[in-house]
């Protein structure tokens, strides 16, 4: 399954009544790949976690397929998000005194049974994909790299159509960043998963489909990838 | 007035064994129950247990305070019913005892207990007249006063030793007036002989009886009463240290024990009185409840004060409940702190869309298991106490208490179980009203 | 240690004694309800605790004014299935309530039934023992036969209410 997304006059104000992000329009074809850019503080995070249906004073609709996450309850945004979200973020969050595998199929544990099977072959898969073979051992002997490919595993366990990346190289050595990302497009584009990635990184937005920045909360440049 | 009465007599159809384990099993209902919703459908333990690993210094400190505190608990509440046991065993060879009217209290610690005191005398018609009583079967003065080393001296007769010991350890029955058995505690060695002092403790008289020398002769089994650290000794020797008239006409006065004349009879503080039948002990008590004699079964006044000390024992067990809950809530406030550093890691999980009742499970879970491997620990550490307290007790009254942990103790930790991870849902809810975004940035 | 805890406990003891004879003042109804006699033998002041347990225990002070022994063999009430004559016994420790098949009382003498001692112990109570309320108990002495009114005091109380009173 592929997810859109369109965004409807999404606006979010800190309870000091600041602006933190102001979207009017924005539109996502099912299965492409958007880097999200700019500087530190503009709103990337927020704009990211307002797609999740994180963010609690978000106004307006955040529209994946047919669900606009901001007429829902926590609950069921709780509930979209283990359905059809996975999430990277840039220190990994991982528990350290889990096994790879264990991490990867973290959502297992409040499953159903059925499904928890699922999930726990799906990780076992992409973490061999990702060249991660040791999947017993407790994550914390690992490398940042591999830490990340594990991640990116928990996040793909639950097969969703939708992938959010919060600066998912930002941890990572020049040489293992590209390796990753291209281990994840490769992922996301085989599946036709939808890819929202904020990064600093150009070696990450640039290989994107498109890619906009946000300064001060709004949409700057929405060009298409060069 | 005890909550768990009418529970018990809800189910009083049942063997004992079978009514302690279904109130101990009702005691962990809300416990199994809340644990049971909590967790239903989850699997929230390889989590748990990776959260306990990492901080597992400071787990374990908590599971220390909750087993000690549980462990001293139900180690005191024990030492109550040991105590009680203690004191009634230590009772039991005395089925009747006779004195002049006064206080049983008083007797009771004099005669059973051998605590010093003066009393007033039973008169040689009075011993007669017990002596002489339908169905008595054993009649023996107990004539307390002197003291050794701080090991009473009891005048008394062979068949008292015997009652009281029915072989003994090492040596043989006195045979001479001055002639000792001693109590199986009593650091002397067959053939040591000793002068007795008049009074016992801090009035005792060391020279009064210093011309006297009684030989030791035999040794009593243990008793484990205060009886173990006395030395028995004809009670004719008694009266005859003391100057006085020796239990029989001058022309018997060598004889050793009963029948005593009347009229050469000093007088003695207490009797033994033992009948073969039950019934028989009660019908005495009744004939010698008169104007000169005091009759009281040293079982029944005993009784009287376990009755008393179960209100003790109640008020008890609520402040150890108390000071368990009080320790505990002490331990959740420490995890309400403890999940400040898991905060990131429960906000991960609510990122990633796990339901709020996971994310309360894994830290009801967490706490809970500390409550429970707590409570466990504090079972062998009531266990250790109850110990070493009853060695202390022991020691100090020379009553043998043999305390251990029982099923009131186990319904009491049960009932903690219940109580306290009741209480830890508090850290789970309060876990769960932290914000996410702002935890996951942290 | 022991012969202080034991101290307090019998001060806890007087006190609760004495707290027993002052309620006596209280009430002062009819004598007659408290004393029955029969043949030379005379039943005062039956008394029991109140309990919705299944088992109670009776206690009653009884004399033989007669010439002649009696022997207290057991009593009946409607009340409870069984109704025996125990004594409290120490076995090894244990406090124990012993069954008692009969207890001669002599002559002009008194037998007290009264807590931790003798009583009269019902088992199979058919109903709830309510504080305030009565019920009736043949006590049977050989041919003998007392029927006298029980009083229920409080699930607490040591001794009748009335206890202390010369009739």
């Amino acid at each position: 399954m592929t997810l859109g997304l369109t965004i409807n006059a999404l606006a979010v104000t800190a309870a000091s009544g600041r602006m933190l992000l102001d979207v009017p329009k924005l539109h996502l074809a099912p299965g492409s790949c958007l880097g999200v850019r700019g500087p530190s503080g503009a709103g990337k995070s927020t704009f990211l976690f307002s797609l999740a249906g994180l963010i609690e004073n978000a106004s307006g609709a955040v529209t994946w397929g047919e669900t606009n996450l901001l007429q829902m309850p926590a609950g069921a945004r709780a509930a979209f998000r283990r359905r059809s979200v996975g999430m990277v973020f840039q220190d990994f969050l991982l528990f350290e005194e889990l096994s790879a595998s264990a991490n990867a199929a973290l959502s297992g544990a409040y499953s159903d049974p059925a499904h928890q099977k699922a999930i726990e072959s799906k990780a076992e898969e992409v973490l061999t994909r990702l060249g991660i073979s040791h999947g017993a051992r407790t994550v914390d002997s690992f490398s940042g790299g591999e830490r990340q490919r594990v991640a990116i595993a928990r996040a793909l366990a639950s097969d969703p159509a939708v992938i959010l990346a919060d600066e998912p190289t930002a941890s990572l050595d020049r040489k293992t960043a590209d390796a990753l990302i291209d281990d994840l497009l490769a992922l996301v584009r085989d599946t036709g998963k939808t890819l929202v990635a904020v990064s600093h990184d150009p070696a990450v937005y640039t290989r994107m489909d498109r890619v906009i920045e946000i300064v001060d909360g709004r949409i700057a440049t929405d060009e298409a990838a060069r | 007035m005890n909550p768990l009465g009418p529970l018990y007599r809800a189910i009083e159809w049942m063997p004992i064994a079978a009514q302690d384990a279904v109130v101990l099993l009702v005691l962990l209902l809300p416990a199994l129950v809340v644990g049971g919703l909590v967790i239903f459908g989850y699997r929230p333990f390889s989590l748990v247990r990776a959260m306990l690993w990492r901080f597992r210094w400071t787990n374990l400190l908590f599971i220390g305070l909750i087993a000690v505190s549980v462990g001293i608990g139900v180690g005191l509440i024990a030492q109550e019913r040991g105590l009680r046991q203690g004191t009634a065993r230590a009772a039991d060879p005395f089925d009747l005892i006779v004195a002049a009217p006064g206080s049983e209290i008083t007797m009771l610690f004099a005669a059973v207990y051998l605590q010093p005191s003066d009393v007033p005398l039973l008169s040689g018609d009075t011993y007669q007249s017990i002596a002489t009583a339908e169905n008595v079967s054993l009649a023996a003065p107990i004539a307390f006063g002197d003291s050794y080393n701080a090991y009473p001296i009891v005048g008394s007769t062979p068949q008292f030793v015997t009652h009281m010991s029915p072989a003994l350890v090492e040596g043989a029955m006195f045979r001479g007036h001055a002639d000792a058995v001693i109590g199986s505690g009593v650091d002397l060695t067959i053939g040591a002989t000793f002068t007795p002092a008049h009074g016992v403790g801090d009035a005792v008289e060391h020279d009064a009886h210093a011309q006297f020398k009684y030989t030791v002769v035999g040794r009593m089994q243990p008793t484990g009463s205060p009886w173990d650290r006395s030395i028995v000794v004809p009670v004719e020797a008694v009266w005859e240290v003391h100057g006085l008239a020796n239990g029989h006409a001058p022309e018997r006065a060598d004889q050793l024990g009963p029948p005593f004349d009347p009229d050469y009879f000093p007088g003695t503080p207490a009797v033994l009185v033992s009948a073969e039948q039950l019934y028989a002990n009660y019908a005495l008590r009744a004939q010698f409840q008169t104007a000169e004699t005091m009759a009281f079964f040293p079982g029944a006044v005993l009784a009287s004060l376990h009755g008393l000390m179960g209100d003790v024992r109640q008020v008890m067990s609520v402040m150890a409940v108390i000071t368990q809950v009080l320790v505990t809530t002490g331990v959740l406030v420490g995890l309400v702190i403890l999940m400040r550093l898991f905060a990131r890691r429960l906000a991960l999980l609510r990122a990633l869309g796990a339901p709020s009742r996971f994310v309360f499970s894994v830290v009801w879970s967490y706490a809970a298991t500390l409550i429970f491997i707590g409570a466990v620990a504090g079972v062998g550490v009531g266990f250790l106490a109850a110990a070493i307290i009853s060695r202390v007790v022991t020691a100090q009254t020379d009553i043998l208490v043999n305390a251990t942990l029982s099923w009131p103790e186990f319904h009491l930790v049960a009932g903690f179980i219940s109580l306290t991870v009741l209480l830890a849902l508090v850290p789970a809810f309060i876990a769960l009203s932290r914000p996410v975004i702002t935890d996951l940035r942290s | 240690m022991i012969r202080a805890c034991l101290i307090v406990l019998a001060l806890l003891a007087t006190t609760i004694m004495a707290q027993g004879t002052y309620a006596h003042g209280e009430a002062h109804q009819d004598h007659d309800d408290h004393v029955v006699e029969a043949d030379g033998v005379r039943a005062t002041h039956a008394w029991a605790n109140a309990t919705t347990g299944s088992t109670a225990l009776v206690y009653v002070e009884l004399e033989n004014i007669s010439e002649s022994a009696v022997t207290l063999t057991g009593a009946e009430t409607e009340l409870a299935a069984s109704a025996q004559l125990v004594g409290l016994e120490n076995t090894g420790g244990e406090l124990v309530y012993t069954v008692i098949p009969q207890m001669p009382i002599a002559a002009g003498s008194k037998m007290v039934l009264s807590p931790n001692g003798l009583a009269i112990r019902l088992e199979g109570l058919t109903a709830p023992l309510v504080h305030g309320e009565h019920f009736h108990i043949e006590i049977a002495l050989g041919d003998v036969h007392l029927d006298t009114a029980v009083e229920i005091e409080s699930a607490t109380a040591t001794q009748h209410s009335h206890a202390g009173h010369q009739h």
